[in-house]
């Protein structure tokens, strides 16, 4: 969040939808810090990394989604 | 779980987790434990964006969009029915006994439409409207071309137009509200 300025009201929808469609997946892992919850850990599946890679060469027109509501 | 200090955003937190639909709740326990991480002074900023997060997660659910549009149709049903009650109420006073029973009639149609609507959900309202708009159209039909034009014959068939009217607009919001469903069922 802090290296994309993406506000959590925003990416947090973004992610449940990559994972809807499949292209990201989620799952609990115990945190490396001690006394600490385990966190949702997420990972492009392949057809999430063809999406990204098809993105990045602007094969795929992509929206602006600025930052959303910024909160 | 979490050593959230700052009980404004424990609630947020907590309020968060009873707006997300239940299909969702995984995630604001995602968010949740994301916190712990979080610097604390981005806390708050933090459960903010989590409350707008579950809020849109609610208000994009087919289920709280089924819902709203069942009470809608629950609603406006009730009020329809009642109004027809009121106008059956002044033709007892006038002694138009067939527009008194007229309009008992249509109010009685429109309270089981909205029991039926409240138990079965938007499904019924489509399964109960259809034949009934097909009734008043084969109706109303009969009027215009099979009786003489007396001022009588008009009122019923402007009240019956009434009824069309109302019957369609419900026909609209239900077929909308289910294909809408669907849809978000698909995606999801």
């Amino acid at each position: 969040m802090e290296r994309t300025g993406i506000a959590s009201g925003t990416l947090y929808p973004m992610l449940i939808r990559l994972c809807d469609q499949g292209n990201l997946e989620a799952r609990w892992v115990p945190s490396p810090h001690e006394g600490r919850p385990p966190r949702h850990a997420y990972r492009l599946t392949p057809s999430g990394l063809a999406l990204a890679r098809a993105i990045q060469t602007d094969e795929v027109p992509h929206a602006n989604h600025g930052k959303g509501f910024a909160v | 779980m979490t050593q959230r200090r700052n009980p404004k955003v424990h609630r947020l937190m907590a309020l968060a987790f009873k707006i997300a639909p239940p299909e969702r709740r995984s995630w604001v326990e995602a968010m949740v434990a994301e916190l712990d991480h979080v610097p604390e002074a981005k806390r708050m900023h933090f459960a903010a964006g989590c409350l707008v997060a579950a809020g849109r997660e609610r208000l994009g659910s087919p289920q709280f969009f089924l819902a709203a549009s069942r009470n809608v149709l629950i609603v406006c049903a009730m009020l329809w029915a009642a109004l027809n009650i009121r106008f059956a109420g002044r033709m007892s006073v006038s002694d138009a006994f067939a527009l008194e029973a007229y309009g008992y009639c249509t109010a009685l149609l429109f309270l089981i439409g909205a029991v039926a609507t409240a138990r079965f959900g938007v499904r019924a309202t489509i399964s109960l409207i259809a034949p009934l708009i097909l009734a008043l159209t084969a109706t109303a039909a009969f009027i215009r071309l099979g009786s003489a034009p007396t001022p009588t014959s008009h009122l019923y068939l402007a009240l019956i137009v009434e009824n069309l009217a109302v019957l369609v607009l419900a026909l609209i919001v239900a077929g909308a509200a289910a294909r809408f469903a669907t849809v978000r069922e698909g995606l999801n």
